[in-house]
């Protein structure tokens, strides 16, 4: 079912959900993913267990990522992104992008207002 | 020996806070949690030296058998230990001024989710509570002719738990982050 979905429906992600998208791009278990998230925003975010296990399973319901059987070492279960997965990260990140593109200019002004 | 004792206890749905921080003080006074009965809510504690642990219920209704490992695993790698499983509800214990401030749930669109887990099954339980009060008030027979009251008593507090969980979404939606 979710093959079928338009990339533009998961859009916006959450903050959680564009982190640990990105953190998936190489495959990563649960741990790896908080440590790797953590990087990614130098500490700002700390995943909670809850939010991230009720991520990783919503997003595997999706069809974003997918569970690697073959890798499973004892109860730590890998991941990585689908490649829908891909698409949507990356459609997020242009979507981001283009938003601070068109409004960079107006903002400037906007801080020059303040000086 | 270390003494053991039960305690029964019933939390509704909607006092899961309430039940996490009764649970912690419950080991500060030297009673650690170590199992529960089925069915009935009742828990039970065996005598350890008094210290400090933040408890967390996680509510999972539906967590496959088979991903159980896993998701203890993702607890356990962030420091929270899987102590009972009772019914939907996973408990875990936290110790260290490190996790005391933490939170298993850190952005507010899980935070929320939690609570909509909750507000589905004390919808659930609203709604048999009004289909049996109806089959009730139809075919009420002497000596049951009390089961519709029952069953309108409870009716109001499933949905005085309904309200208490749609304030505490207020709330959430309300912090900043």
């Amino acid at each position: 079912m979710a093959k079928y979905k338009k990339i533009e429906s998961f859009l916006p992600l959450t903050h959680t959900t564009y982190y640990i998208l990105l953190a998936l791009i190489s495959p990563a278990h649960g741990y790896g993913i908080m440590q790797e998230v953590k990087a990614i925003t130098h500490g700002e975010i700390a995943l909670g267990p809850g939010t991230l296990y009720g991520a990783l399973s919503k997003l595997t319901k999706q069809g974003l990522i997918t569970k690697l059987e073959e890798f499973a070492t004892n109860r730590r279960k890998y991941y990585t992104l689908t490649p829908l997965g891909r698409q949507v990260v990356k459609a997020e990140y242009e979507r981001i992008k283009s938003l601070v593109e068109n409004s960079s200019e107006l903002i400037q002004g906007l801080e020059g207002e303040d000086e | 020996m270390s003494q053991a004792k039960k305690v029964l206890k019933m939390f509704p749905v909607w006092q899961m806070e309430e039940e996490e921080q009764w649970l912690s003080r419950m080991a500060q006074q030297g009673w650690q949690l170590t199992g529960c009965l089925p069915v009935i809510p009742v828990y039970i504690f065996e005598e350890q030296k008094s210290h400090s642990a933040v408890f967390k219920i996680d509510l999972q209704p539906e967590l496959r058998k088979k991903d159980r490992g896993e998701y203890k695993q993702v607890f356990a790698d962030s420091g929270w230990e899987f102590i009972i499983k009772r019914g939907d509800r996973y408990y875990f214990q936290g110790e260290g001024t490190e996790l005391m401030s933490q939170d298993i749930y850190t952005d507010k669109p899980s935070k929320l989710e939690r609570y909509k887990k909750q507000t589905t099954l004390l919808s659930m339980l609203a709604f048999i509570f009004c289909l049996n009060g109806v089959v009730h008030f139809l075919g009420e027979k002497p000596p049951f002719n009390f089961m519709k009251y029952i069953d309108g008593l409870g009716l109001l507090i499933t949905l005085y738990g309904l309200t208490k969980l749609k304030l505490k979404m207020r709330g959430i939606a309300r912090q900043q982050k």
